[in-house]
C-alpha cells in the first residue's frame, strides 16, 4: 500500500507533495515523522494516517489542537480523496496513488506556433517598433521646439506604463502555477498596439478623404473591437491552461462589457443638448489626397438634405 | 409764484445760461409727463410677483403704451405663464395687454386697460433732431424711481444695419423701454442699450410710428408665426444687401480673401508676428456684423461673423503643420448664444471641396434648427485649405437665424470668393 500527502495553500492549491511506498505515515513537529510540519500548533507527533484495503484512515493521537476534516472535528476516519485535513494551521490532502486524473489535454498546434512571440529578438524589434511611432506620433503633435530628451521621457512613461498588462498577465499565471510566457506577452501587446496605429492612420486616411466620416468611425470601432478581442483571448491563451470554451466565454463577456460600456455612454449622449458642433477636422498634406474634390456647387446641392432633415426632425418632435 | 420763478430763472441764466435752461426744461418735463411714464412689470403668474422690470410711455389718450420687445419678451413666448402689469407715478398698478412688437428694433405695444387714464400723453416728434440737440432720456433705472437723464443727439449710428440713435448720456439697466424726448417734450426715441460710459443708443422715432401705424391686437397665438415672419424678412434683407453687391478683395498671405462685405460689416485684424518662438505665423482677419436681436434671455440671434486665417510655417514639417491645422479648425463655435429650449443640436456635412478659383479645401457645414421658428437655421462653416505643403487658409463663418435659401445663397458666395494670388 502507498500513501499520497499533498501539503496545500490556503486556497488548496497543492504546495509539495509526497508518496510514501508504506502503509503508514506519521505527521507532526517532531524530526522522526515521515512529514515534518513547522507549525507552532501541531503537536510533536499529531497524528498518523494508515493505508489498509483502498481505504486510508486518519488516527488522532491525542493532539493538542486536534484534527478536522473539512471544517469538521474528526479523531479516527476513513479519509476520501477530496477530503482536507486540517491539523493546527496546516492544511493536507491525502489519497492513495491510484488516485484519478482528468484526462490529458491535447498540445495545441497553436502553441507551438506562437512559439516565436517568446523569441526576445522579435519582442525587443516590436518594441522598437512601437517606441518608434510614439515617438513619431509625439513629434508630430507637439508644435512647439521639439527636444530629444522630451521625446524620450514620453516614450518611456508610455512603455512603462503598458508595461503593467503584460506583467498583471504574467503574475496571474505565477499565481496560477503556470508558465509567466512574460516575453510573449510583451510581445502580443507590442503587437496590439502596432495594429492600433495602423488602424489609427488607415481611419485618418479615409477621414480625410472620404465625407461620410460617421461610416468611417463605426468602421474603425468594429476593428478596435476585433483587436482588444484578439489581444485578450491570446493573453489569456498564454497565460493560463482553460478550455478553448471558457477562453472564448471570458474574452466575448470582456469584449461585450466594454463595448456595452461605450455604447451606453454614446447612446446617453444623444439626446444630450449642446451648442458646440461636433464634426471631423482630419487634415493631410495634399500627397495624401486622392479622392477628387466636388465643386461648391455640389456641396452646397447637398447641404438641403442637411436643413430638410433638421426641419422635420423638428416638426416629429414638436408635434409629439 | 410763476412769476417769482421764472426770475430767478433769468437771474441764473445769466450766469450759466445753457445749464439753466436744461434743468428747467428737465424738471418741466418730468412734471408735465410724469403720469404718462410707466414702469412696466413682468408678473409671474405662478408667484404673482415681477421678474423684470422696464420703463414704457403713453402716446395716446387711448392708452397706447411703447416699450422695448425685450421688457416683455417672457410674455411673448409664454402668454399662459406671464402677465404685463403697469406701475405709474402714483402707485397705481393695472394690467397691460400686448398689442404688438417689432422684435428686429426691439418695440413693443401695450394698452392700458383703463377708459381714459390721467394726464398727458407724450407726443411723437415730426422730425429728428439736429446733431448736437439737448435730448432727454426718461425712465426707471435699478427700480430707484423715474429719473431725467439729459444728453447729447449725435446722430444716426454709423455703419449699422439697424437704425440706432447715438446718444450721449448715460442709460442703465430698467431705463429700457423709457423715452427720449426733445425738448419740447416730443419722443424722438426709445431707449435701448448702452455701450459704457455715456453711449446710449435709442431706435429712433420712425420705427416707433411704424409700429404705432399698426395697433392691431394680434391673437395669443400668433406672436411666435409673427416673431419667425419678422426674423425671416429682416435676415433675408441683410443676407441679399450682403450677396448683392460685388464683395472688395484684399490680400492674406497667399490668399485673396473678401474684405468690405457690406458697410454695416466692420473688420479686424491681428497677427502674432510680435510674439517669439512661435514654430509659425498666423495673420487673421475677422468681421462682424456686431448686432444681435434678441429673442429671449436665453436666445440671441441674427449675428454674422466672417473670419479668415492665413497659417505659414517653415519651421514645422508638411505633417506636423496638417496636424496642428487639423487642430485649429477643430474647435468652431456658434456666433450666437442658444440654449437647448430654443435649438436643435448642430448637424455636420464634410468634403472635400474645389472652388470656382481651384482652391481646394475641406470645407465643413455645421446646421441647427430653431424650436420655435421652423424656417430658421443657426449655420456654421469651417474651411482649411489644403494646397500647400507648409502654409494655408481657414475660411469660417457663422450666421444666425437665417433661412435654408439665404444660407445656402451665403455659403455659395462665401466659397467661391477666396482665391489664390
Amino acid at each position: 500500500m502507498a500513501i499520497v500527502v499533498e501539503i496545500l495553500a490556503k486556497n488548496n492549491q497543492s504546495i509539495q507533495h509526497y508518496y510514501f511506498a508504506k502503509p503508514t505515515v506519521s505527521v507532526g513537529r517532531a524530526y522522526d515523522n515521515d512529514i515534518r510540519l513547522e507549525d507552532p500548533y501541531v503537536c510533536p507527533h499529531h497524528l498518523t494516517f494508515s493505508a489498509e484495503d483502498d481505504e486510508i484512515r486518519l488516527l488522532d493521537n491525542n493532539s493538542l489542537n486536534g484534527v478536522k476534516v473539512n471544517g469538521a472535528k474528526a479523531d479516527s476516519n476513513p479519509i476520501k480523496q477530496s477530503d482536507v485535513v486540517t491539523l493546527g494551521r496546516s492544511r493536507i490532502r491525502v489519497f492513495s496513488p491510484k488516485h484519478a486524473l482528468p484526462n490529458t489535454l491535447s498540445l495545441s498546434p497553436l502553441e507551438e506556433n506562437l512559439s516565436w512571440l517568446g523569441n526576445r529578438m522579435i519582442c525587443a524589434f516590436l518594441l522598437a517598433a512601437v517606441c518608434l511611432l510614439v515617438g513619431l506620433n509625439y513629434y508630430v503633435n507637439t508644435f512647439t521646439e521639439v527636444k530629444l530628451v522630451s521625446v524620450v521621457s514620453y516614450i518611456a512613461n508610455w512603455v512603462v506604463m503598458l508595461s503593467l498588462w503584460p506583467f498583471a498577465f504574467a503574475l496571474l499565471s505565477k499565481l496560477a502555477k503556470k508558465e509567466t510566457h512574460v516575453i510573449s506577452q510583451f510581445s502580443l501587446l507590442w503587437l496590439f498596439l502596432l495594429g492600433n496605429y495602423l488602424l489609427g492612420y488607415i481611419i485618418t486616411f479615409l477621414q480625410f478623404n472620404l465625407h461620410y466620416v460617421q461610416v468611417v468611425g463605426l468602421f474603425s470601432w468594429l476593428v478596435k473591437g476585433v483587436l482588444f478581442f484578439a489581444l485578450l483571448w491570446f493573453a489569456l491563451f498564454l497565460g493560463f491552461h482553460q478550455s478553448s470554451r471558457r477562453r472564448n466565454i471570458i474574452t466575448f463577456s470582456a469584449t461585450g462589457a466594454l463595448a456595452t460600456y461605450f455604447i451606453f455612454k454614446m447612446v446617453l449622449n444623444v439626446g444630450e443638448f449642446t451648442p458646440i458642433p461636433s464634426y471631423n477636422a482630419t487634415l493631410l498634406p495634399p500627397m495624401y489626397q486622392v479622392a477628387s474634390p466636388s465643386s461648391t456647387a455640389d456641396f452646397v446641392e447637398k447641404s438641403s438634405a442637411l436643413f430638410d432633415d433638421l426641419s422635420e426632425k423638428e416638426q416629429t418632435s414638436s408635434n409629439k | 409764484m410763476l412769476k417769482h420763478y421764472l426770475s430767478l430763472v433769468v437771474v441764473i441764466a445769466q450766469f450759466c445760461m445753457v445749464d439753466a435752461v436744461a434743468e428747467e426744461t428737465a424738471e418741466n418735463l418730468f412734471n408735465q409727463y410724469r403720469s404718462a411714464l410707466y414702469q412696466i412689470q413682468m408678473i409671474d403668474n405662478e408667484s404673482g410677483n415681477k421678474t423684470s422690470i422696464g420703463s414704457g410711455f403713453r402716446i395716446s389718450a387711448q392708452g397706447d403704451i411703447v416699450t422695448n420687445y425685450h421688457v416683455v419678451s417672457e410674455y411673448v413666448y409664454s402668454p399662459d405663464k406671464y402677465r404685463i402689469e403697469f406701475l405709474n407715478s402714483l402707485g397705481d398698478k393695472g394690467e397691460l395687454t400686448l398689442q404688438n412688437f417689432d422684435v428686429v428694433n426691439d418695440l413693443a405695444l401695450l394698452k392700458i386697460d383703463m377708459q381714459s387714464p390721467p394726464g398727458l400723453s407724450f407726443e411723437l416728434a415730426q422730425a429728428l433732431p439736429y446733431q448736437g440737440a439737448a435730448i432727454y432720456s426718461l425712465g426707471n433705472p435699478h427700480d430707484l424711481g423715474m429719473i431725467v437723464v439729459p444728453g447729447t443727439y449725435n446722430g444716426l449710428k454709423k455703419n449699422s444695419f439697424y437704425q440706432r440713435i447715438h446718444f450721449t448720456g448715460s442709460i442703465n439697466p430698467g431705463m429700457s423701454g423709457g423715452p427720449a424726448v426733445n425738448s419740447l417734450g416730443q419722443v424722438v426715441g426709445v431707449n435701448v442699450a448702452t455701450a459704457g460710459n455715456q453711449i446710449g443708443f435709442l431706435i429712433p422715432l420712425p420705427k416707433i410710428k411704424a409700429l404705432f401705424a399698426t395697433r392691431n391686437n394680434l391673437p395669443q397665438d400668433t406672436y411666435k408665426q409673427r416673431l419667425q415672419q419678422q426674423l425671416l424678412d429682416n435676415q433675408a434683407q441683410v443676407v441679399s444687401e450682403i450677396v448683392s453687391h460685388e464683395w472688395q478683395v484684399s490680400n492674406l498671405g497667399r490668399a485673396q480673401i473678401p474684405e468690405k462685405m457690406a458697410l454695416f460689416i466692420s473688420c479686424w485684424g491681428g497677427s502674432n508676428a510680435s510674439e517669439k518662438e512661435t514654430q509659425f505665423l498666423s495673420v487673421q482677419n475677422r468681421c462682424r456684423l456686431g448686432e444681435r436681436i434678441y429673442l429671449n434671455s436665453k436666445l440671441q440671434t441674427g449675428e454674422i461673423e466672417i473670419e479668415y486665417e492665413w497659417i505659414e510655417t517653415e519651421k514645422l514639417n508638411s505633417h506636423r503643420f496638417y496636424q496642428f491645422f487639423s487642430d485649429s479648425i477643430g474647435s468652431a463655435r456658434p456666433g450666437n448664444q442658444a440654449g437647448k429650449n430654443d435649438v436643435s443640436n448642430y448637424q455636420c456635412q464634410h468634403d472635400l471641396i474645389k472652388n470656382t478659383h481651384d482652391v481646394k479645401q475641406k470645407s465643413v457645414l455645421c446646421v441647427r434648427a430653431y424650436k420655435d421658428f421652423d424656417q430658421l437655421f443657426d449655420v456654421l462653416y469651417i474651411a482649411a485649405s489644403i494646397d500647400f505643403e507648409q502654409s494655408g487658409l481657414i475660411s469660417h463663418f457663422t450666421l444666425s437665424g437665417v433661412s435654408k435659401a439665404s444660407a445656402q445663397q451665403f455659403t455659395q458666395h462665401f466659397m467661391d470668393a477666396i482665391a489664390w494670388q
